[in-house]
């Protein structure tokens, strides 16, 4: 190619790939919450806002610090705890149970598939009133309304998990001569085992919306109650801090599931 | 011992993807099948371990199996088919845990293979690491375990670049002579059929019937290297001829139906 007499050494090619590629921040994250809070303080130390509307988070602190001093917020989330534990083991061991049935059985499909999501859209907690007239007024009407909105979405992710397993791997094992047992065992469960895991995601998550939701309706314990009770008596700061305490009970049950994650399907 | 495969005929929705297909195999022969796509050469392959039912006709195993013949038949998968969450020896292991082996012989067996597939130093590697070179010989070791009487390869290499295709190639080659065994071998790939295999059957395209068989008369050492592609192009072309005009069919066909 001859060189042009303008400009013999010729442009540079100009960059333009690199594509859309959000780097991280350390920092950024805390540094936000950090603002908000102070803003927030700022907000009521100035008068802007009524305290007994929006408390400043130093007095919903105070307020987090005596309950846990005088015992109550450890009997309230024991009880809270309690029943999202059972309700959701119930409704995990049902939902897994049925959604294994449905995924490697016809006859359970048939029958299964139409039920579930027929009963699935129904709001859990509109049963809290019938289950009390089954179960009475106590724990099992709690837990049950627990177990029921856990049972459906673990149901249908352990279907959808079932059915996501490569057909070729299953093919696969057949063709090795495994057994039909074998092959649940040894290769459908574990190659449902990250779709499971991100319905638990779900399910903790409506369990512990449900467990609120109960408590509010009729509980002596509990957190739900807790934030109830301080609202009835316009203690907002106490109030709050119960709302604290259900945000860090979600962070930590997340945190745990992911922690779960990274040591079960470490083959990904 | 011989495979033999008689009257096969397989339709699926009134489509006939197989129509009364006769083979035999012999002993420690290599039978390779070849055709467009959609001649159901892969069908066939599935028939003959009874991974398939075919709508009509048999295949039999005639003669004495092979002594420690675990499983008759074992398939070696183009896409590997490897379970994710095995390492290396767990999957191979998986060919034999079924089976009535101490788990000191079901070991003993799991290091022969992988010794014979160079994999001993991987063993213990998941196949997410493992570059797909490796991953399909961890899914032959796994066939290999099992010392199926005849083993199946259902377009073993396809999912390969063309150097890690060569050096499995050469894998194949050395393995065929240390450990002879009956094999039926399908492949879209020519230079791949006339490298590895005794006999060549062409398939042609719907309803899949044997257009030919041809034998590879060139003997195996001498078949790698320029001189060897050299001694089989005349083979080559012949097959090619025999598969092009419905290659160039099946290439411009659209879901099911060609467009004639």
């Amino acid at each position: 190619m001859q060189r042009p007499e303008k400009n013999p050494a010729g442009d540079a090619v100009p960059f333009r790939g690199g594509g859309f590629a959000p780097l991280k921040r350390r920092g950024a994250a805390l540094a936000a919450f950090a603002v908000l809070i102070a803003l927030w303080q700022a907000v009521v130390a100035f008068k802007f806002v009524n305290p007994l509307f929006l408390p400043a988070p130093t007095s919903i602190a105070l307020a987090l610090y005596a309950v846990a001093e005088s015992g109550d917020l450890w009997r309230h989330l024991a009880a809270s705890l309690y029943r999202i534990v059972t309700g959701w083991l119930m409704g995990t061991t049902a939902g897994l149970a049925a959604g294994f049935a449905i995924g490697l059985f016809g006859i359970a499909r048939s029958i299964g598939v139409p039920l579930v999501s027929a009963l699935f859209p129904i709001p859990k907690i509109a049963l809290l009133p019938l289950f009390i007239l089954w179960f009475g007024i106590g724990e099992p009407s709690k837990v049950a309304t627990i177990a029921l909105g856990v049972f459906f979405p673990t149901a249908v992710a352990a279907f959808g998990a079932v059915d996501n397993v490569p057909r070729s791997l299953i093919r696969m094992a057949q063709s090795f001569g495994v057994p039909a047992r074998d092959i649940v065992w040894k290769v459908v469960l574990p190659g449902a085992l990250p779709g499971i895991l991100s319905g638990f995601r779900i399910s903790a998550s409506i369990a512990l919306i449900l467990v609120v939701a109960a408590e509010m309706i009729n509980a002596q314990h509990g957190i739900g109650a807790m934030v109830l009770i301080a609202g009835n008596l316009m203690q907002t700061d106490q109030l709050l801090a119960g709302v604290v305490v259900l945000s860090v009970l979600g962070l930590l049950v997340a945190s745990l599931l992911g922690w779960l994650e990274r040591r079960l399907l470490h083959w990904r | 011992m011989q495979l033999a495969a008689s009257g096969i005929h397989h339709a699926y929705d009134g489509l006939v993807a197989l129509d009364t297909v006769d083979l035999t195999v012999g002993d420690g022969e290599v039978l390779g099948l070849i055709g467009p796509s959609g001649c159901g050469k892969s069908t066939l392959l599935g028939i003959l371990g009874g991974m398939l039912k075919p709508t009509r006709g048999d295949v039999r195993l005639v003669g004495d199996m092979p002594a420690g013949t675990l499983n008759p038949f074992t398939y070696v998968f183009q896409d590997f088919a490897l379970l994710p969450w095995r390492s290396v020896a767990d999957n191979v292991s998986l060919a034999l845990e079924h089976h009535a082996l101490t788990s000191a012989e079901r070991a003993r067996a799991v290091d022969e293979v992988l010794a014979l597939t160079s994999l001993s130093e991987f063993r213990s590697a998941l196949p997410k690491q493992l570059s797909g070179g490796m991953r399909q010989r961890v899914g032959i070791a796994r066939a290999l375990a099992a010392r199926p009487a005849v083993l199946l390869l259902d377009e073993p290499l396809s999912a390969l670049d063309a150097q890690t295709r060569e050096l499995l190639m050469e894998d194949f080659e050395a393995l065929w002579q240390r450990r002879r065994m009956a094999a039926v071998y399908v492949t879209h790939n020519l230079d791949e059929a006339l490298r590895l295999c005794d006999r060549v059957m062409v398939l042609s395209r719907r309803p899949g019937l044997v257009r030919e068989v041809v034998s590879v008369d060139v003997p195996r050492a001498k078949r790698p290297g320029a001189e060897g592609r050299i001694a089989l192009s005349p083979l080559r072309d012949r097959l090619w001829n025999l598969i092009r005009d419905e290659a160039k069919v099946a290439e411009r066909e659209i879901a099911g139906h060609a467009t004639a």
